[in-house]
């Protein structure tokens, strides 16, 4: 399967498709290794510039959840939301694909599908997390 | 270096104002607390003004409406700590030597800028993939709650708590206390924050007039409250996996403060803080070091933080309660210390206090915790 650029709201979020998983693409210091999401021209940390892309893992631990009930005119609402700690130390807050209670400390892989967000009327394709199943 | 006091005070009530205007609050917030000062008009001789909607030069048009001008006057913007940072300003521009008699003045209409909930800046990630304020108070909530073994009742004895001070406030967007019953029954806004737990959509302002030791004596005012400490600080950027229920920014304004005061958390006899939602009362007060982490919800449960209680907090009301227009929050923060310490503050006065903290704190910017933080502390 042929690597696929964020077919669909790429000035919202950066990711690549390969082979059927979906990376979201951050940023690493090669100075400091700190990780970022989204990706940075210059390190916070210690100022160092020229950071390093670094593609996240296709998975991460659900670090806590919310459902978001009343939002603005450009969502969709209800829709939960996670924070998924990645295995490169970096946290992404992301939509939460699925039905039931995310819960925190369950594994999560980051796939694309449409929402919460509404552009022109329709909702558009972003990473979510989604629950692993066993 | 002058030691800065705060010689008056001012507020209008907050709440919904439809038929009036931000310079028109503002100007009777200024001179509310020119009256309380005693002084007059031609003695201000500089003006900072917080607010955050109201769009270009909105501190000239309230200072004109309420009759000065011609003085040098600056806008602040600084998310919901834009009123304190004009208090910042003003009291470096007393410390600094280049004023003896400044105002600062906050002031928001911001029923006619929003409904709904508020949302970070709409060119941060997080809030083009829809993230709100309460989304992220309520995502800090889940997080306390795993890691400290409370409940979404106990969260929420934190709004009837600042509900039932604002309604003897008169000031107060709010005038009727809650139950915890009502709490539980208002609809979910951001899961377990219900509707009493997020801070209402208000207008109003506040304004101070502080002034230098080497002047006080000439306005022989023995109501000034000493400004013993005012810091400022900004979120850093957040690297690797922290923990979310630790304010790292409100840590570091509090500990300048402390610094600077010469005073720790332990002489500290009561507190205002930034409780945009219910969870962020609970945060900030451990933040600032006042309480351990993971022990402010149970002990409000058990009342140590009612206007009788060990530590009281927010006995104005809050957020929650009194209202949040949010340039204006900051600088009422102060305004309830100086009448708490003057001995003014009537049905919900505290108990002989000393020295009292104000924290605010506001917005949610792309990879911080958050944008500007502010604490002063004030003592007899
Ligand atoms: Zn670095």
């Amino acid at each position: 399967m042929p690597d696929i650029e964020s077919p669909s709201a790429p000035e919202i979020m950066q990711y690549r498709q390969s082979q059927g998983k979906v990376h979201l693409l951050g940023s690493r210091c090669p100075s400091c290794s700190a990780a970022f999401f989204p990706s940075r021209t210059i390190c916070p940390a210690d100022g160092t510039e020229g950071l390093e892309e670094l593609a996240l893992a296709d998975h991460g631990i659900i670090y806590t959840y919310t459902v978001i009930r009343q939002s603005t005119p450009e969502f969709e609402a209800p829709y939960a939301m996670v924070y998924i700690d990645f295995p490169q130390d970096v946290r992404v807050l992301l939509p939460y694909l699925g039905d039931g209670t995310p819960v925190i400390g369950a594994e999560a892989e980051i796939v694309l599908a449409p929402g919460p967000r509404l552009i022109d009327g329709a909702l558009v394709l972003l990473p979510h997390a989604q629950s692993r199943q066993a | 270096m002058d030691d800065v006091y705060v010689l008056g005070i001012g507020m209008t009530p907050f709440g919904r104002h439809p038929d009036r205007s931000a310079a028109d609050l503002g100007s009777e917030a200024i001179g509310l607390a020119l009256k309380d000062a005693g002084v007059s008009r031609k003695d201000i001789e500089a003006a900072w003004v917080g607010h955050v909607y109201q769009g270009m030069a909105m501190g000239q048009r309230a200072l004109y409406a309420a009759g000065l001008s011609g003085l040098p006057i600056a806008n602040v913007e600084n998310a919901c700590s834009s009123g304190s940072t004009a208090i910042w300003d003003a009291a470096m521009s007393i410390r600094a030597g280049a004023y003896d008699v400044v105002l600062a003045l906050g002031v928001e209409h911001l029923s006619s800028m929003f409904r709904g909930a508020l949302a970070p800046d709409p060119t941060d990630i997080e809030a083009q993939i829809g993230l709100t304020m309460p989304g992220i108070y309520a995502m800090r909530a889940q997080r306390y709650m795993l890691q400290y073994g409370v409940t979404p009742s106990d969260i929420a004895h934190i709004a009837v708590k600042n509900k039932k001070n604002a309604a003897m406030n008169p000031l107060s967007h709010f005038k009727k206390p809650v139950t915890l019953e009502e709490v539980a029954a208002g609809r979910l806004i951001a899961d377990p924050l219900r509707l009493h737990e997020c801070a209402p959509i208000s207008d109003g302002a506040a304004a101070v007039v502080l002034i230098s030791r080497s002047k006080l004596s000439q306005y022989g005012s023995n109501r000034a409250i000493r400004l013993a400490a005012t810091s400022l600080r900004s979120g850093r950027t957040e690297v690797g996996l922290v923990d979310m229920t630790v304010e790292d920014l409100t840590w570091r304004t509090a500990e300048a403060a402390y610094a600077q005061a010469g005073i720790g958390p332990e002489e500290i006899d009561f507190a205002e803080v930034h409780d945009c939602f219910s969870i962020a009362e609970a945060l900030r007060v451990e933040g600032m070091g006042l309480i351990p982490h993971g022990e402010y919800v149970s002990r409000v449960v058990k009342g140590e933080m009612d206007i009788d209680g060990t530590f009281p907090v927010n006995a104005s009301g809050g957020l929650l309660g009194k209202g949040h227009p949010l340039g204006a929050t900051g600088v009422a923060q102060v305004v309830e210390l100086v009448r708490q310490l003057r001995g003014d503050a009537k049905e919900r006065q505290i108990k002989s206090p000393k020295v009292g903290i104000a924290h605010c704190r506001g917005g949610k910017a792309q990879g911080v915790e958050g944008t500007a933080c502010t604490v002063n502390i004030l003592v007899k």
